[in-house]
């Protein structure tokens, strides 16, 4: 009996040691991808490269392959049809795009934020689908107020245990990723 | 009783004299006070000598530095209901002097649209500004060229060059006929002016300055040429630091004759296309106030649209290394606090 209480005890930190292990963390590198081809990217992009004073890389159609080597991955949700056609795709292949990178960012211990600042016009069928797509992955929601004025994203972050955060103002956004990653 | 012939020859010659009254219009013209910084005024038939004398041709405002430095080109009213960029040009015209480059300013870019009355709310005719000097009355236009300047629509409206279709009265839409077309229709030659005039003026910066319905994803929107994206994104970045919120996005591949479009795509232009919110293309807004509405005010639509066009310059001095550089007119905050009417003359 007490050899089994103990292989318990043992079993139960050994597991506890593991989930510890693989719990990403926040840092530098940064890679920004688009989830839905709307410019909000680029304007973390600019926003950041201002707090850090160096370039972040940014590829709003990044690749699984480019996740490698990229401590933290940086997704800003919004779909603009403008922007699918700019880039030749459809919802549907951006959605398999951001399953693949977001699939080897959960297999690199990459650590993944999803960003909401597109406000009210950037939210619909289309963007709350591919939200709902990231949000999985998602350890951290950093998300503008005028976005979440139906309390979408509060539902999604409880849903899928993810850190909240509601902003006012997009440099507010860029001001929690650099102390995220410091 | 049989009628007089006097009479009956009054009446002709009435008739005749009226007939001659409406062709001599030719175009409107509005109150625009041009202030210190205005260096020349022309017309935009300058740039396509069959306008003039008709309804489309409009004044065009020079403001030159006389020093180096970049053209801008500036326009408002090319939806002419559209009344916040006609306000913010009629704002640069009376109190901007512009100390680098030159700045070129037509505030109201489809006058025949600005001689029209609004389709969607025809009740709404004139706005209008107490200002220092007294009362300033507006017009309130309609989108599209009057179709008595233009003729009737056509079956399908067929863009040129593109060849891509819309409705037909999008053929009295400016903004979607740019480039123009030199022997094209009324709307398609004021087009091809603009062109001509980015072109001949040689503008590194075009921006169009328009409305939407306050529940529309274009309010508050920049909308750039692909060529200029990073531009605008770095102009939406300041404006943010400056508590000022806009969207940001680029021209569509198929949808064509637009001028954020079109000038990027046609001339050596960055080009830019600025929304702002306006009660009065609100259609669940019943009794718009276009002026002084408690969430929309005029005066904060205008600030938007002076305050983005400044983010603009700023961005291309930050990238490009250069900008026109212009004085004397109000911040943002200013505008919002004092309203319109203490800056305008």
């Amino acid at each position: 009996m007490r050899r089994s209480i103990s292989f318990v005890l043992i079993l139960l930190s050994v597991l506890s040691l593991a989930a510890m292990a693989v719990a990403a963390e926040p840092g530098q590198p940064i890679l920004i991808t688009s989830a839905g081809q709307s410019a909000d990217d680029m304007i973390l992009k600019v926003m950041l490269e201002r707090q850090f004073g160096n370039p972040v890389d940014r590829n709003p159609l990044a690749e699984a392959s480019e996740v490698e080597g990229h401590q933290t991955l940086l997704l800003a949700v919004g779909v603009s049809n403008k922007g699918l056609g700019a880039a030749g795709i459809n919802l549907e292949q951006e959605k398999a795009r951001l399953t693949s990178v977001l699939d080897a960012a959960k297999a690199a211990d990459c650590y993944v934020i999803m960003v909401h600042i597109g406000g009210p016009s950037r939210r619909g069928a289309g963007s709350d689908e591919v939200a709902r797509l990231v949000a999985p992955y998602a350890s951290k929601m950093i998300i503008l107020a005028d976005s979440n004025q139906d309390g979408f994203f509060d539902e999604l972050a409880k849903e899928h245990d993810a850190a909240l955060e509601i902003v006012e103002s997009r440099n507010d956004v860029a001001l929690i990723i650099a102390d995220l990653v410091k | 009783m049989r009628t007089p012939r006097v009479l009956v020859l009054a009446l002709v010659l009435a008739a005749l004299l009226a007939g001659t009254a409406v062709q001599a219009q030719g175009p409107m013209l509005h109150d625009v006070r041009p202030g210190y910084g205005v260096t020349k005024i022309g017309w935009l038939s300058d740039y396509h000598a069959p306008l003039r004398g008709t309804r489309a041709d409009t004044r065009v405002y020079y403001l030159d530095s006389g020093e180096p430095g970049p053209t801008a080109v500036i326009l408002g009213g090319t939806h002419a209901n559209e009344i916040a960029g006609i306000a913010a040009a009629t704002l640069i015209v009376e109190r901007a002097e512009v100390t680098k480059g030159r700045i070129i300013v037509i505030p109201y870019a489809n006058n025949s649209a600005a001689s029209s009355i609004d389709d969607v709310r025809p009740n709404i005719t004139t706005w209008s500004i107490e200002t220092e000097s007294g009362t300033r009355i507006f017009r309130y236009g309609d989108r599209r060229t009057r179709e008595a300047d233009q003729g009737p629509d056509p079956e399908v409206y067929v863009h040129y060059p593109s060849g891509y279709e819309l409705d037909p009265d999008e053929a009295r839409n400016l903004n979607r006929a740019h480039p123009g077309k030199a022997d094209g229709t009324l709307t398609q030659q004021a087009a091809y002016a603009y062109t001509q005039l980015i072109k001949q003026e040689n503008a590194a910066i075009a921006v169009d300055m328009h409305e939407a319905g306050t529940e529309s994803r274009l309010a508050n929107m920049l909308v750039a040429n692909p060529k200029n994206l990073d531009l605008a994104v770095i102009a939406i970045v300041e404006l943010e630091l400056k508590g000022v919120k806009m969207n940001v996005e680029q021209s569509s591949e198929e949808f064509r004759g637009l001028s954020h479009r079109e000038w990027g795509d046609h001339t050596q232009a960055y080009a830019y296309l600025i929304e702002t919110p306006n009660p009065g293309q609100s259609p669940n807004i019943v009794d718009p106030d276009v002026v002084n509405d408690p969430k929309f005010p005029l005066a904060m639509r205008v600030a938007t649209q002076l305050a983005t066009v400044e983010a603009i310059f700023t961005a291309h001095e930050l990238v490009l290394g250069e900008r026109p550089q212009w004085i004397n007119l109000p911040s943002y905050d200013e505008l919002v606090q004092n309203g319109l009417g203490s800056y305008l003359r």
